[in-house]
């Protein structure tokens, strides 16, 4: 019972981890129509930036990730401005191979300003752990449940309370009636974007925090979060919250008792079950768990 | 009369043919062979994760080429050119594309990094006759004609530190294994495998994890609930230290024993750092940084200190190095039989015999690649904050005696 807690625990804040790049995912996805490669690429800068406040500069840890989650949203932002702004109109293929070169681009401007070696991000949490239900829970998780938890809920009240989150959503809805109402599509690409980077800064800083530390395979944890985007839904933000914790969960399960439970699936069974169910969704729900159907007039 | 003429331009085409063959295989150069330089190619990870071992690696076989160069070269006559191509390590193809655009440049390649990539690269090689430097160490690589292996194998590192660690905490020890879903993984655990033969034990569980895996908590769970007193683990830095932070926020702590590829000192710098003390030995084959009871440790501090000053203390600085006594042993060879071909080199390769690398690392005998004998010997580490690589020496040489019936087959192609 003690080993079910921790698992569900430890499921469910890789999950939220998952679940905040899923977001980033799908806030692009719905203000341009483009799957952004690059977003691994952010993940891993952001936790490097936090590495670069905290530890190099000294400063307390707290205001390290918010400087860091502060920097790669200007950084989104920027890349909006300078390198997809001026594709507008272009191909969505052509887009999306320019966000696999930022990708690159980011990975590899992050390793000559900071190496390859681990680094670590100078989190409080280190290696503490608490006792709950009977099992050993990490510090760290927790923080990452509550932190990826209230990071999520203010995203959802800013996309559902706020004017600014209004015109995110009527922009994606319908863009040409948005701009008739004086809403810049610019201007809400550029939202989406700095969302994105914030977003993956926390993703990077729980991903890298106590032992684990930050290096360049960091990015690759993008990929991973991938059938938890397809799962939720491309286009919803509540899919990619619902979607990253089934997938963490999933994950954190498939490793704890299917692969012992049936030895004959591989060791690895539980990196390979996230895209066994992204492939059953494709099937029988191809738009994901919440995405919305499209309709097309025959 | 007619006849008679036919025969006789047939005869001189023929003989002309093949004058001109003989002539073009004459002339034809010898691929990185130039007056007195000879090119080697070198393919390692130097912009992904894993250039924390790619870096340092291809750092040290480069002073050893720039000291040789300076103390007048191979043979005294070539100065040698290290031509280095980056890959990535998760993608074993990039080795193959790099190895295509540089082949031609070089008469073999001093170092090539990772156990995927060297099997990618066999049967090009054997294509085209180009010996290559694994950095890398498992075990089938002894009996491949075009490898110029180098010290003992993972397996044997395995085999031993497990027999070592039966032998002074109990033969009745629950042995466990851990190790990435890779060529380097299978070959720790074969040295798992071989230990759990040769010394009569069940290995109480295994676990197996991809590169890019973030959370450990379920292998972690699988080992401890195996109740494993000690856990061979098979990993590179970036997964040790993740593997290792879960184990301690589990409270699961049995004896880690890692492989070389599995250690980088800036882990001492990790919250873990008390816990890796108490829990975990480092194996490979070779010296502690600066022991300079090994007669070549003091030659590579000096190239160090003249060549590359900024160089950080680093076991794979030394493993460049000590591979560069290997590469430089072949040339020499080819230069000394007169014949630095393709085909010549790999001959030299074949006729070398014993090989001393100075205690860096233990001796080889070389020769054909049925016949070569391998050192069997392995140094158990443990983490040490105090040194200058953050290892030193728990038990320097150790081989079980089962160490020493341990065979060597080429795989199956």
């Amino acid at each position: 019972m003690s080993d079910l807690v921790q698992f569900l625990l430890a499921g469910l804040a890789l999950g939220s981890v998952y679940a905040l790049i899923c977001l980033g995912f799908v806030v692009i996805y719905r203000a341009t129509g483009v799957i952004n490669f690059a977003q691994g690429g952010l993940v891993v800068l952001g936790a490097f930036l936090t590495h670069e406040f905290a530890v190099r500069q000294g400063l307390p840890f707290s205001l390290a990730v918010v400087l860091a989650v502060a920097a790669v949203a200007g950084i989104g932002m920027a890349l909006e401005r300078v390198v997809f702004r001026p594709m507008v109109g272009q191909p969505t293929f052509a887009m999306i191979l320019i966000t696999l070169g930022v990708l690159f681009v980011l990975e590899q401007a992050s390793a000559a300003r900071w190496g390859y070696d681990v680094l670590l991000i100078g989190d409080p949490w280190g290696v503490q752990t608490v006792q709950i239900g009977g099992a050993t829970v990490k510090v760290a998780d927790l923080w990452t449940l509550g932190a990826a938890g209230a990071a999520l809920a203010a995203l959802f009240a800013l996309f559902r309370f706020s004017t600014l989150g209004i015109a995110m959503r009527a922009g994606a809805a319908d863009p040409e009636a948005a701009l008739a109402h004086g809403i810049s599509p610019q201007a809400i690409h550029g939202l989406s974007w700095a969302i994105a980077g914030a977003v993956a800064t926390l993703a990077g800083v729980f991903l890298s925090a106590g032992p684990k530390g930050v290096d360049l395979s960091l990015s690759l944890v993008a990929f991973r979060a991938f059938p938890a985007m397809i799962l939720g839904g491309l286009d919803s933000p509540e899919g990619a919250v619902t979607g990253g914790v089934l997938i963490g969960l999933i994950e954190v399960l498939t490793a704890a008792y299917l692969v012992t439970a049936v030895p004959g699936v591989g060791a690895n069974f539980h990196v390979v079950m996230p895209y066994l169910v992204m492939v059953v969704i494709l099937i029988v729900r191809p738009y994901g768990l919440f995405g919305r159907e499209e309709v097309r007039r025959a | 009369m007619r006849m008679r003429i036919r025969w006789f331009l047939s005869s001189v085409s023929v003989a002309g043919i093949g004058l001109l063959s003989a002539c073009g295989e004459a002339a034809k150069p010898t691929p990185g062979v130039s007056g007195d330089t000879i090119t080697i190619g070198v393919i390692a990870p130097l912009s992904d994760a894993v250039a924390v071992i790619g870096t340092p690696i291809t750092a040290g076989m480069q002073v050893y080429f720039e000291a040789l160069n300076a103390r007048g070269g191979i043979g005294g006559r070539y100065k040698v050119n290290v031509l280095v191509e980056d890959q990535t390590y998760a993608n074993p193809s990039t080795s193959a594309q790099k190895y295509q655009k540089i082949k031609d440049q070089v008469a073999l390649f001093g170092l090539v990094l990772g156990t995927d990539h060297i099997n990618t690269l066999l049967p090009l090689l054997a294509e085209d006759s180009v010996l290559v430097g694994p950095a890398t160490f498992d075990s089938e690589w002894v009996r491949e004609p075009f490898l110029i292996p180098w010290g003992s194998t993972y397996q044997l590192w395995a085999y031993n530190a497990l027999a070592y660690y039966r032998e002074t905490a109990g033969a009745d020890k629950r042995i466990c294994a851990m190790a990435l879903a890779t060529g380097y993984g299978d070959a720790g655990l074969g040295g798992v495998t071989m230990a759990a033969e040769k010394l009569g034990f069940e290995v109480a569980a295994t676990v197996r994890f991809k590169q890019d895996d973030q959370d450990f908590v379920a292998p972690i769970t699988q080992l401890r609930n195996a109740r494993c007193d000690a856990v061979l683990l098979v990993s590179l830095p970036a997964n040790t230290g993740r593997v290792l932070g879960t184990a301690a926020q589990a409270r699961f702590a049995p004896q880690w024993i890692t492989l070389s590829p599995g250690w980088h000192p800036a882990m001492l710098e990790s919250p873990l750092r008390d816990y890796m003390r108490a829990r975990l030995w480092v194996s490979f084959d070779g010296a502690e940084w600066g022991d300079t009871t090994a007669p070549r440790m003091a030659a590579a501090m000096a190239d160090l200190q003249t060549y590359r000053p900024q160089q950080k203390p680093d076991l794979y600085f030394t493993a460049g190095y000590t591979m560069a006594i290997a590469t430089e042993a072949v040339l020499a060879k080819a230069v000394e039989l007169g014949d630095l071909s393709r085909g010549g080199i790999v001959r030299a390769s074949e006729a070398l015999g014993a090989v001393s690398f100075g205690g860096l690392i233990g001796d080889y005998v070389y020769g054909p690649a049925d016949r070569r004998e391998p050192p069997r010997a392995t140094t158990i580490f443990r983490p040490d904050p105090a040194n200058a690589t953050g290892l030193s020496t728990i038990r320097k040489d150790y081989s079980h005696p089962g160490a020493a019936e341990v065979t060597f087959t080429r795989a199956p192609r």
